[in-house]
């Protein structure tokens, strides 16, 4: 992060602004040669937030010291490798869902529908197996189709259709919980599945460690590679950063936009195949629960972990770190808390992240949001 | 003299390492209209931001007075693009700001609004009915609503902050005669803008800036006068008088139009540099989209050899990408030449970024710091250089001056340059004469709706001459 160095920067981007349409120059000010509302600077506490860094390490630490409060008070099994190794493989579907969520967020897009389809996927990947009798590399291939299918609806809505992607993702989410629920008949599934579908969520092969556990962390890196180090990871970035100027600068938006969504909702399908692999059942309306932590995942991997950028890597460390700290709440006797946990983790993270960027990355997003219609344009 | 509204005196501002501000007075003075002229990169804007207090001046006083005398006077502003919100009616736009609310235990009384509205309407001569949706106005219209809200308000001063720009003739009449009826009523105003004869015409006093100083102070020279000072302290070394008719042709407008532009021809050679100039009423940046292919011509045709690179009219809004960092911002437009086996060489990427940071004189030369902490000159270079890294045949510029230092500009007309030396046609946009005249080696005057006349070459204008034909 760039703190001082930022702040003091901040006049000189505005200074050549020729179009900004800050609303504080428009309509009457009582003008004289009044300062400027003073800079974070002159206060005491953000000095000693600064002076030790505290924005940068701050969240982690609290993370820690619960992890290490719960540990003492719990004693060793909260911070056994056992207990670790079973909190990241249970959450293995939780990671494609915010690698999901994050890569809708890099290229500005938000899919309410990535929940749903995780929700079907898994539906299907009960059902498919167990009633129908497919074999389960079909099936996978079955469920990657629809969720690529889902996505590319959500986004020629979006591009085409011009339709707000909150409706679009929130209808579809709609309607494919419906779907979910008419399949199983809204029963629950759990009869029939492969036993090679449901080992290879429980096994552990070497000592207590469930191999389950590398499927997501290797999807990680796939996604790492894709938004890190190709043309279409960079394009994300792009758009998601501003799409007038993408264009303008021989990005396909359009195009980029549709393959953000159906990438999410790919990886969301995956996701739906991890958890039916790990806990063997399905509950038809499980699906709108997983949006929640998901996202609460992105925002706060971004906030605390890669300076207010979304990062693939981040969100999937933070949703293993809100995990393990839910797991905690558990321990400590909270049981029905993971909600309220991942409500304010969520809020408290793009808050958090707002606030940073105003005092200490502060110029570094400067905002750039006049619209092009404010110009005339 | 009547005693002033607003007196500034002594301004100095420093951004980062660029003085833009140099020992600047500016006084306004109850019925009179003053025009701040100068060219982009002048420090107007910068001065007109002290006055509305987003910048602070680093030295100087600013004092204003209310009509009455006493200190503390309103100032009203009417910015180019109006701060008026499309989806609201005209009456709502009058009230954005919540002054005078005309309301009943909070419930808005739209009835005494409306009748306001009207009234004020009328005061600007603007037969617009209060209910109708912004959106469903000319810009003209708009520009009026906007005059109408600061009208029968308390405001003392009036700022007309390039708001012309965008009208045609008639409507900048209209906007001047009611600044007239403010003045008169013991009101100042001060109208910054490009276009000369509308201040000649309208405006008593003149300030005209150049390089950050007041470089002329008093009541309204004539046109001819205006254009000589406005030419003055210009020292750009000439392009040097060539003919390009037998090189190959690289762009080619044969009667291309849209339905903003009226068809015309326009032919560009490797190795010369185009300007184009007129008033923003003009749509003349619709030429450069078109030319770009950001636009699609509805008639004609559009012929350009090889790829051309695009430096839009608002580079901040519509060239950066803003939390991205300067070698992303360089490298978005071709990524393509830089990949292998699917990824992205971040060797190479580094020394295209490297190289561009040099030519350029980037500052600071740091590829990794996120381009919306650069200064708006640096950020203008950046998205150049990204032009330049898709090696183009073509590049076509809008407004690539627009709101940088002096140092910049030079940087920048250096890299015009370079580029048309090595071979590649350019044209470039611009409503300020002194781009098209320090590096195009024929300029044309683009009339309203996109007519292009008068192609010059370089050789048989001046500065002052193109300043006459543009206002004429």
């Amino acid at each position: 992060m760039s703190d001082d160095r930022g702040v003091a920067k901040l006049p000189v981007v505005d200074a050549q602004g020729e179009s900004d349409g800050s609303p504080a120059t428009d309509g009457v000010r009582s003008a004289t040669s009044d300062p400027p509302p003073k800079s974070a600077r002159g206060s005491s506490a953000l000095g000693l937030m600064r002076r030790f860094r505290l924005h940068e390490w701050g969240t982690i630490a609290f993370f820690l010291l619960f992890f290490v409060i719960v540990g003492v008070d719990k004693g060793g099994s909260y911070v056994s490798t056992g207990n670790i190794f079973t909190t990241l493989a249970d959450n293995g579907d939780g990671a494609f869902l915010a690698l999901a969520a994050t890569v809708t967020l890099i290229s500005g897009q938000f899919d309410l529908s990535i929940g749903a389809t995780a929700g079907l996927s898994a539906v299907l990947m009960a059902g498919l197996t167990s009633s129908q009798g497919l074999p389960i590399w079909l099936t996978i291939i079955c469920v990657v189709l629809v969720g690529a299918t889902i996505g590319a609806i959500n986004g020629l809505l979006v591009v085409k259709l011009k339709v707000n992607v909150f409706i679009a993702t929130l209808g579809m989410s709609g309607a494919l919980s419906g779907v979910a629920l008419i399949y199983a008949h809204g029963e629950i599934i759990f009869n029939g599945i492969p036993a090679s579908l449901t080992n290879f969520g429980r096994q552990s092969p070497i000592g207590d460690f469930p191999t389950i556990i590398l499927v997501p962390i290797a999807m990680t890196l796939v996604m790492w590679f894709v938004a890190r180090q190709t043309v279409f990871g960079r394009h994300l970035f792009a758009v998601g950063s501003n799409a007038e100027s993408s264009r303008l600068a021989g990005v396909k938006v359009e195009r980029t936009i549709v393959l953000s969504l159906m990438v999410a909702s790919v990886l969301a399908a995956l996701g739906g195949v991890v958890l039916i692999s790990r806990f063997g059942s399905i509950d038809p309306t499980t699906g709108s629960g997983f949006l929640l932590p998901a996202y609460a995942a992105a925002y706060l991997g971004s906030s605390i972990l890669s300076d207010g950028r979304f990062s693939v890597v981040s969100a999937v460390v933070a949703t293993y770190l809100v995990a393990y700290a839910g797991s905690g709440l558990v321990e400590l006797g909270y049981t029905y808390s993971g909600n309220i946990f991942n409500g304010v983790v969520l809020v408290g993270a793009v808050g958090l992240n707002e606030f940073l960027r105003r005092h200490f990355g502060a110029a570094a997003k400067a905002r750039l949001e006049p619209k092009l219609s404010d110009l005339g344009v | 003299m009547a005693d002033p509204l607003v007196a500034m005196t002594g301004i100095t501002k420093r951004f980062g390492g660029s003085q833009v501000v140099t020992n600047a007075d500016l006084v306004l003075r109850p019925g009179r209209l003053r025009a701040l002229l100068g060219p982009n990169g002048a420090g107007k804007s910068t001065l007109i931001k002290i006055l509305s207090g987003v910048y602070r001046a680093d030295g100087g006083a600013v004092n204003t007075w209310r009509r009455d005398g006493a200190p503390g006077g309103r100032i009203g502003f009417v910015h180019q693009n109006l701060a008026l919100v499309d989806d609201l009616t005209v009456r709502e736009n009058v009230y954005l700001d919540g002054r005078k609310p005309r309301r009943i235990a909070g419930v808005i009384d739209k009835k005494a609004e409306y009748n306001e509205s009207v009234r004020r309407l009328a005061a600007v001569n603007a037969k617009i009915d209060p209910e109708t949706r912004l959106g469903d106005l000319s810009l003209g219209q708009k520009t009026l609503v906007a005059v109408a809200r600061l009208f029968n308000t308390d405001v003392d001063v009036m700022v007309l902050d390039e708001t012309s720009a965008a009208l045609t003739r008639r409507e900048s009449d209209w906007l001047y005669a009611e600044a007239r009826q403010f003045a008169e009523a013991g009101g100042a105003v001060l109208a910054v803008t490009h276009r000369l004869a509308e201040v000649v015409k309208h405006c008593d006093d003149a300030t005209v800036m150049s390089d950050g100083r007041v470089i002329f102070e008093g009541p309204m020279p004539s046109l001819t006068e205006l254009h000589l000072l406005m030419a003055r302290g210009l020292a750009v070394e000439p392009p040097p008088q060539e003919d390009f008719e037998d090189r190959e042709v690289i762009v080619r407008l044969s009667a291309a139009g849209t339905d903003t532009i009226s068809p015309g021809d326009l032919d560009i050679h490797s190795g010369e540099v185009v300007g184009l100039v007129g008033p923003l009423s003009s749509n003349l940046y619709q030429i450069g989209h078109l030319v770009a292919g950001r636009t699609t011509a509805t008639t004609g045709r559009v012929d350009v050899a090889g790829t051309a690179a695009f430096v839009p009219e608002h580079c901040q809004i519509q060239g950066l990408l803003p939390e991205l960092s300067v070698r992303e911002n360089m490298t978005v437009s071709q990524l393509k030449h830089l990949t292998k086996w699917g990824r992205i060489s971040r060797r190479a990427e580094d020394r295209e970024v490297g190289e561009q940071i040099a030519t350029l004189n980037i500052q600071p030369p740091d590829p990794e710091k996120a381009v919306n902490l650069l200064s708006g000159g640096n950020q203008q270079k950046v998205v150049m250089a990204r032009a330049a890294l898709t090696k183009p045949r073509c590049y076509v510029l809008c407004e690539p001056t627009r709101g940088v230092d002096v140092k910049t500009r030079h940087a920048i007309y250096g890299f015009i340059r370079k580029v048309s030396a090595e071979g590649a046609a350019v044209l470039i946009i611009t409503i300020d004469v002194d781009d098209a005249f320090a590096v195009a080696h024929k300029i044309g005057l683009v009339r309203d709706g996109g007519v292009v006349e008068d192609m010059h070459t370089r050789g048989s204008l001046s500065v002052a001459t193109i300043l006459e034909r543009v206002d004429s």
